[in-house]
């Protein structure tokens, strides 16, 4: 309990050093909104094009697919507003700059991988969420309490994983230094997961919903609420993604113990 | 006992990259791997309280140790502890009380104002919040960059910057702190102002340090022991007053020789030799010697005797000259091991 | 400048690009999984996971999507995913992190110009993914025959060639000019990412651009990408003609040119107010 606070604290501190970054560079902001719409704008006419041609994608229909791509953008928007710095990880190994991780208390996984908060990406944030609320509000099916506890839990496991995959994928960077092999691994994924699951084949949809969980940042949160897989699906989904979570940290940690600095 | 290493060694794999085009495609392939000894066979106890020095040439090995007693990277042989524990397998309690400086790589957040990095360090350390102020603000104040708090680090000069991560070392008042080549590029006054904070916090809270520099005048300065690495091996461990004593009861004297004047050749060492003199330098127009101070009166007559001199300057012999013929000989001063002051 | 001086500096740059480009190679080969993993696997995923989207949707083999059919969409996509490894990839320039952190100061200094260095780049991206996707394509014809895409024609063959490597450089250029955006602002790997992603959709990699409505298709055959993977895939398949390839030709060189300048004015821009870090 302790340590949730102090780590709660030191997301507080992460949040305002994050602040304080930007206030330094405005134009970030312009440039970060305009792309990150073009993004979104890319994946919502992808779409649509496509169902201009068809009715379902992998029994999707658009409605559907638009609840989807509103997981799938809150989950990107998390990513970018806490977990940025996993994208210099592997050069930051390669360079040897993470002496300090090793020296000082606390969880390194935490102190590294949530230092960068970005705040540009909050206005993603709502965006998403608009966008997201928007999909939503074009389901069949009126509001409920059950309904937002549903949507709660979707989104706690989309942002779980994202986590769990982004430490996951720089583990890689341990084995092969300077491999680039998070960032592929960042980039192949993410491209995975920018279509529900459903649309390949079965093996290879396993795997992306067990041992890869790229299914979870978006398929199965958006399957959740939109009851395509029944709560018990969810719970057991969530509770393995849960346990897998835990034993890539134990993982992550063990490897850093392999970490050598660089010359000084 | 606060550090403690014995028969610690540690060896680094390192590939040679081979010449030409055949050697490219050699090196992709199959790669020639060699190891690189940095330390060998070190033992060395570091008691509360110490003020250590650890020189060495480049290469000696003194980051390497650091890094190995911190537990940033753990040593390939024998053992490395800190507090009692595993250097390697500190945990945040110990973690709490230890704090590391590095002159070429900055520990704070290289995009910040100084200030909010500390702030960070406030709550990666859960410093209450009261003394945390107390204590930037007197730091700031001895080493006169209230100033600069506010400024992003990278828009800080050398120096500024490196009175930011020693601030930022000593927030939690660590217990231990190792501190590699803080005065790298610094000018007098910043380096004198890091000396003397240095040497205060070792006086006023009992903070061990463990030292290194290139500059003798920071060990000299605040020091009591002194360790000389040489290619990875503990070449010297003493108590650096005894050290002192050995080379304060020398002379060095600076000859400066007319253009006109005979030049320096070995027939002259015999003359010399009675009066146990040396010769520590030779360039053509200066001369250095080293004699021991009772002989100067009859030494210097003999100079002008053997050379025409413009001018000649007769001082305590520095420190350094002893380091230097240590570091090229590669033996240590023998009746001085093991901190006895010289009898 | 004098008019002898300006072959000499010519050549200097040739020689710099020479050297550079053989340090760059070294460079590369040097972290063996490191090659494998970025000069193998990375630029065609998007491609291949349409394949899969598309799948699902023809599933009938007479169903078409605008003027393809399942068979004519995969060896479209493969094309795409050939072509997209072929183009610069925004990882290849690490431009942005050598001008936050103060290290392109050290060139500032010496004799040379900086472009030349990125140039070096370009083309060690050139050669190596030149080589990889003729493995891969070899592999694939080998593998996959009937579905594996043929050239309609040697020519069409050299066209889509041209096409995408002036493409490519275009591209190269925007990369370049993202980049040196670090001057002004301290992230900027999101916006080469996000660059990548939209680029990728107005080049067609996603969905054919005949595909898409016809008021988006206008616009985007009046864009670089167009002409840098999806028309040459076309020209490749005999779906597009000679006609097109020379308007690609304006379209890419037109591109080149602008985004130059602007390149020459940012970068000089940049330079100007670059204060280097750690003094
Ligand atoms: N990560 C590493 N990989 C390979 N060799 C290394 C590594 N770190 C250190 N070495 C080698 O170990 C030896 C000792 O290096 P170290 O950095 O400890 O020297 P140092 O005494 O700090 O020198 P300096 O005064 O130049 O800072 C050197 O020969 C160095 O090349
Ligand atoms: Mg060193």
């Amino acid at each position: 309990m302790g340590a949730l606070l102090h780590h709660l604290r030191l997301a507080r501190e992460f949040a305002r050093v994050g602040v304080i970054r930007k206030s330094q560079f405005r134009v970030e902001f312009l440039t970060q909104v305009v792309m990150d719409t073009a993004w979104y704008l890319v994946h919502i006419v992808t779409f649509e094009i496509l169902y201009g041609h068809t009715d379902s994608i992998a029994g999707w229909d658009r409605p559907q697919v638009r609840v989807f791509l509103g997981f799938l953008f809150l989950s990107d928007a998390f990513w970018m507003i806490w977990l940025g710095q996993s994208w210099h990880f592997g050069r930051e190994l390669k360079d040897g700059v993470l002496d300090s991780l090793r020296l000082r208390p606390g969880s390194p996984i935490f102190v590294y991988f949530f230092q960068r908060f970005s705040l540009e990406a909050c206005i993603n944030g709502l965006m998403a969420a608009g966008w997201l609320g928007w999909a939503l509000s074009g389901i069949e099916g009126s509001f409920s309490v059950g309904g937002l506890v549903l949507l709660l839990w979707a989104l706690a496991l989309s942002f779980w994983t994202r986590t769990v995959l982004s430490v996951l994928f720089t583990i890689a960077e341990f084995r092969a230094i300077n491999s680039d092999l998070s960032n592929v691994a960042w980039e192949v994924s993410m491209t995975l997961s920018d279509r529900p699951v459903d649309v390949f084949p079965l093996r290879f949809r396993q795997l992306l919903t067990s041992f890869i969980p790229v299914a979870a940042l978006s398929t199965l949160p958006a399957a959740l609420v939109l009851g395509r897989i029944t709560p018990l699906e969810g719970v057991l989904h969530s509770a393995w993604i849960f346990v897998l979570g835990l034993g890539v940290f134990a993982w992550w940690k063990r490897s850093f113990r392999g970490y050598t600095s660089a010359l000084g | 006992m606060l550090i403690r290493m014995a028969d610690a060694g540690k060896t680094f794999r390192v590939w040679r990259r081979k010449e030409g085009f055949k050697g490219f495609f050699a090196n992709f392939v199959a790669r020639e791997w060699t190891q690189v000894t940095a330390l060998a066979n070190v033992n060395l106890e570091i008691r509360r309280g110490e003020f250590v020095g650890l020189i060495g040439a480049n290469g000696a090995g003194k980051t390497t140790l650091i890094k190995c007693v911190s537990g940033i990277t753990p040593v390939s042989s024998g053992s490395a502890t800190l507090f009692g524990v595993d250097s390697f397998a500190l945990g945040d309690g110990e973690k709490r009380r230890l704090a590391l400086v590095m002159g070429q790589r900055s520990q704070l957040w290289w995009d910040l104002p100084a200030i909010d990095s500390f702030r960070l360090l406030r709550e990666i350390y859960s410093i209450p919040r009261d003394v945390f102020e107390r204590r930037v603000e007197e730091a700031a104040k001895r080493l006169v960059v209230t100033e600069k708090l506010q400024r992003q680090l990278r828009q800080l000069s050398l120096g500024e910057r490196m009175k930011m991560e020693i601030i930022g070392a000593f927030l939690h008042e660590p217990d231990v702190v190792f501190l590699d080549e803080p005065t790298i590029g610094l000018d007098l006054v910043s380096r004198e102002t890091i000396r003397r904070y240095l040497v205060e916090l070792n006086r006023e809270r009992g903070a061990t340090i463990v030292l290194t520099s290139h500059d003798m005048e920071d060990i000299e300065e605040t020091c009591r022991r002194l360790v000389i690495l040489r290619q990875g091996r503990v070449l010297f461990d003493g108590d650096l007053v005894g050290l002192k004593a050995r080379v304060y009861d020398r002379r060095s004297i600076e000859v400066h020789l007319e253009p006109s004047s005979r030049t320096w050749d070995e027939s002259l060492a015999p003359r010399l030799a009675p009066l146990g003199a040396t010769l520590e330098r030779s360039a053509p127009l200066t001369l250095l010697f080293s004699v021991p101070a009772a002989n100067v009166q009859t030494f210097v007559p003999l100079l002008f005797e053997l050379f025409q001199i413009r001018d000649l300057a007769i001082e305590r012999h520095p420190l350094e000259l002893l380091i230097r013929q240590i570091f090229q000989s590669g033996q240590a001063p023998a009746q001085l091991s093991s901190g006895e002051p010289k009898a | 400048m004098s008019g002898a001086a300006v072959p000499s500096a010519l050549v200097r740059d040739l020689r710099l690009l020479v050297v550079a480009l053989v340090y760059e190679l070294r460079k590369v080969t040097t972290w063996r999984a490191g090659f494998v993993v970025r000069e193998l696997m990375r630029g065609m995923w998007r491609p291949v996971v349409m394949i899969f989207v598309y799948a699902t949707i023809l599933v009938q083999p007479t169903d078409r999507l605008g003027s393809y059919d399942f068979r004519g969409l995969v060896a479209y996509l493969i094309l795409a995913a050939s072509f997209e490894k072929l183009l610069f990839h925004q990882r290849g320039l690490d431009l942005s992190d050598q001008i936050f952190q103060g290290y392109v100061t050290k060139y500032l200094t010496m004799p040379l110009r900086f472009f030349v260095l990125a140039l070096a780049r370009f083309a060690q991206h050139v050669l190596i993914q030149g080589g990889v996707v003729v493995l891969l394509w070899s592999a694939g014809a080998l593998l996959l025959p009937q579905w594996w895409p043929q050239p309609a024609s040697a020519l069409a063959l050299v066209e889509a060639a041209l096409l995408v490597l002036l493409g490519s450089y275009c591209y190269f250029l925007t990369c370049f000019l993202v980049n040196a955006l670090a001057f002004w602002l301290d992230v900027v790997w999101t916006l080469s990412a996000m660059t990548s992603f939209v680029f990728s959709f107005c080049a067609g990699v996603l969905v054919p651009v005949s595909v898409m409505p016809a008021a988006l298709r206008d616009t985007l055959q009046w864009l670089f990408p167009y002409w840098a993977v999806n028309a040459p895939a076309e020209v490749f398949l005999g779906r597009l003609g000679h006609a097109d390839f020379l308007r690609g030709i304006v379209v890419l060189g037109l591109t080149a040119v602008v985004l130059e300048l602007v390149r020459q004015v940012l970068w000089r821009r940049g330079l100007a107010r670059y204060v280097g870090a750690g003094m």
